[in-house]
């Protein structure tokens, strides 16, 4: 038993392997060419044996052009011969049908009695070269087709026609076509399809040159299909360049633009990918950042230099920029930059345009920027140049026993730190007082030996951007009796030692 | 009947059926009756490449259209067998359109040539049928006949290189009992031009898928 089994099995395991492969379906367009009948055939074509080859081949998963465009080619080419087809016509197939190959064939015998026998020639052309790559013959008779039990033989042309048409479908040349499936019928030279970013309601145009020429042949008419709508194309003075335009739609979508090619008398279209555009409706949307700039109640100061940031609110390419300055009461830009593309990183400014320093003031910082579409918007910042550093003004009155300091400061940027050392000239210290907040007035104690000589100090303050100075301080205190003196002078209104010295 | 007896008899069964089996599966009649007879009139020219030109038999037969069956046949067997080049059918009736070749009529030299330029073909094939005809057999069955004169012709001349003679009939090919045996005109034809070619590739005629 176990013998018998793996004999049954190895049996199987051969017939399986032997089988025909399974087809793939194949892309490459086939023309069946009406079979040719010779012998006693009333007028040398077999319609039928032609359908039933064609239905065969497309249920094995050919592609295959209709019987109605082939009867419409014949009839247009003044084609009245079955069988075959000369180098021109094949090509005006290719052309026309777009088809890959041609199959043609020739029914050599079909008689019913004494026996019935058929006999059959396939020839299959390729058109692109007009080469023969396939060919069959065969035939077929009752007696060939007896087996030893009589079971299911036979009987009549139609039988064997269908012996022999499951035979060619084995034999088929799968592996040639699949080759040439990938082999389009439209050639295309160039594509032109501008904008590729449009805005809505913009104008898209397309230029198709193709190298397919029509010849005498019938020409096909052209349309650009865009967004599921036809339009026409209109041919050049050269007859394979079409042009044609139209506008695009609201709605933000990539659209896909084809060429089509229609023969209305062939019940033909044929069709090509030429690309596609992005309607683009939506701002280039950006913000601006403005780091090294100060922040001070609702404006933005800056001492040495600004460092632009601009941030993308809505991501996509951009196709051009442009950052321009403009200075306070001046109403063209006092300095601008272009560029291609997107945005950089970032800008540095340092307040100067070019060599010429405008100085301290009030500038606006602008930032326009343009997408692919066309679409724009445009940023514009305000920011203060303040390059002086702080000046802190300093009064001293003086009685006999102390020294009254006044301290304000009137600068635009406040202060974030003041210091005051005063000291006489023994180096007696006088105070030593710092802050953050002015005005402020700070008294101090006179030594003896101060009176009629002099004190000195220094003021050191530093203003919220980080400029900062020193102020050197330096006062005579005259003596109280001089002080009288100088008072009474003032009083008479002459001057007395001005007179002693004269 | 004694075991021994039976063993004897089995003994002789299995290289019977071996030795008929192998009878069965040998070669077709690839050289019976001096055919097929082959002629080297003048040797190939050197540079015919792969492409060559099956013209129209000429039909002496009454089997009706009996050259253009052999014409397609020569045509695919070529193909098949050595993927030769083939010049359109249609150029080659074209042609002989343009040269008011009738059906059937016996182009001359000149127009051999003429034709041979047109389709541009470094080689033409051209044939005579003898006899092509269906005769019958016992039980009703067809036994077709077919004699054949095959040419290679030079191009620039017309005139024959060589030609290749050949007989046979349906019933040659019969192995065993009724297998084998050919019943269509087709059939036998696609035989004899297997043989055909197959012998002039034997005599140094090239083939293009080597």
């Amino acid at each position: 038993m176990r013998v018998e089994r793996n004999l049954l099995l190895l049996v199987f395991l051969v017939l399986l392997i032997s089988a025909p492969g399974v087809a793939g379906a194949a892309g490459a367009p086939i023309a069946v060419f009406p079979l040719q009948e010779l012998g006693e055939s009333r007028n040398g074509v077999n319609l039928a044996l032609t359908k039933e080859l064609t239905e065969r081949l497309a249920k094995s998963g050919n592609e295959i052009i209709g019987m109605e465009s082939m009867m419409a080619f014949m009839a247009m080419n003044r084609i009245r011969t079955p069988g075959y087809l000369d180098t021109v016509n094949i090509s005006r197939l290719r052309r026309d049908l777009g088809a890959a190959f041609i199959l043609f064939g020739t029914v050599t015998e079909r008689k019913e009695r004494p026996e019935a026998r058929i006999g059959l020639t396939l020839n299959l052309v390729r058109t692109s070269d007009v080469r023969t790559v396939w060919a069959y013959v065969n035939g077929r008779s009752n007696s060939e087709e007896r087996n030893v039990l009589a079971i299911a033989e036979p009987t009549s042309t139609d039988a064997l026609e269908a012996i022999l048409l499951a035979e060619l479908l084995r034999d088929w040349p799968w592996q040639i076509i699949n080759e040439e499936q990938f082999a389009g019928a439209l050639e295309l030279d160039s594509v032109l399809l501008r904008p590729l970013n449009v805005r809505p309601g913009g104008e898209v145009s397309c230029r198709v040159r193709l190298e397919n020429t029509w010849g005498n042949g019938q020409p096909p008419r052209v349309f650009f299909k865009a967004n599921e709508q036809i339009y026409p194309a209109t041919v050049g003075a050269d007859g394979v360049t079409y042009e044609g335009s139209w506008i695009a739609g609201e709605d933000n979508v990539r659209v896909p633009v084809t060429l089509v090619l229609d023969w209305p008398v062939f019940d033909r279209t044929e069709s090509a990918l030429l690309g596609n555009y992005l309607v683009d409706g939506t701002l280039p949307l950006f913000r601006l950042e403005l780091l090294g700039a100060k922040k001070l109640a609702d404006r933005r100061v800056f001492d040495k230099q600004v460092t632009i940031i601009p941030r993308m609110i809505i991501r996509k390419q951009l196709a051009r920029w442009r950052l321009s300055f403009y200075f306070e009461g001046v109403e063209r830009a006092i300095g601008h930059m272009e560029g291609e593309g997107n945005l950089p990183n970032g800008f540095v400014w340092r307040g100067m345009r070019g060599l010429e320093d405008r100085g301290d003031g009030d500038y606006r910082i602008q930032v326009e920027v343009w997408d692919k579409a066309g679409n724009t918007y445009q940023v514009t910042e305000k920011v203060e140049l303040l390059r002086s550093s702080p000046q802190v003004e300093l009064a001293l009155t003086h009685s006999e026993t102390e020294v009254v300091a006044d301290l304000e400061y009137s600068g635009k940027v406040p202060l974030s730190y003041w210091r005051l050392e005063m000291w006489t000239e023994e180096g007696v210290i006088l105070t030593q007082v710092e802050g953050e907040h002015l005005p402020i007035s700070i008294d101090m104690q006179l030594p003896e030996s101060a009176e009629g000589r002099g004190i000195e100090g220094i003021i050191f303050s530093r203003d919220v951007l980080g400029k900062e100075s020193r102020q050197k301080v330096s006062h005579f205190l005259p003596s109280l009796s001089e002080l009288a003196q100088q008072e009474k002078e003032k009083d008479d209104g002459v001057s007395k030692s001005w007179v002693d010295e004269f | 009947m004694t075991r021994a007896m039976t063993l004897c008899k089995y003994k002789y069964f299995l290289p019977t059926f071996f030795l008929l089996a192998c009878v069965g599966c040998s070669p077709l009649l690839p050289w019976t009756d001096g055919v097929p007879m082959h002629r080297e009139v003048s040797s190939l020219p050197s540079e015919s490449g792969c492409r060559i030109a099956v013209l129209p038999f000429l039909n002496d037969s009454e089997f009706p259209q009996g050259g253009l069956l052999v014409q397609k046949v020569f045509a695919a067997q070529l193909l098949s067998s050595g993927e030769h080049l083939l010049t359109p059918e249609g150029d080659i009736v074209k042609a002989y359109q343009q040269l008011h070749l009738l059906p059937g009529a016996a182009p001359t030299l000149e127009q051999l040539r003429i034709v041979a330029d047109r389709v541009n073909a470094p080689l033409l094939l051209t044939g005579i049928i003898l006899e092509m005809r269906e005769g019958r057999s016992e039980h009703q069955t067809i036994n077709p006949q077919l004699i054949l004169e095959v040419e290679l012709r030079d191009p620039a001349s017309g005139e024959i290189l060589w030609t290749m003679f050949h007989r046979r009939k349906g019933t040659d090919y019969n192995k065993t009992m009724h297998f084998g045996t050919l019943h269509t005109v087709t059939g036998l034809c696609r035989q004899m031009a297997e043989e055909i070619i197959n012998l002039w590739y034997e005599k140094g005629f090239s083939q293009c898928n080597e």
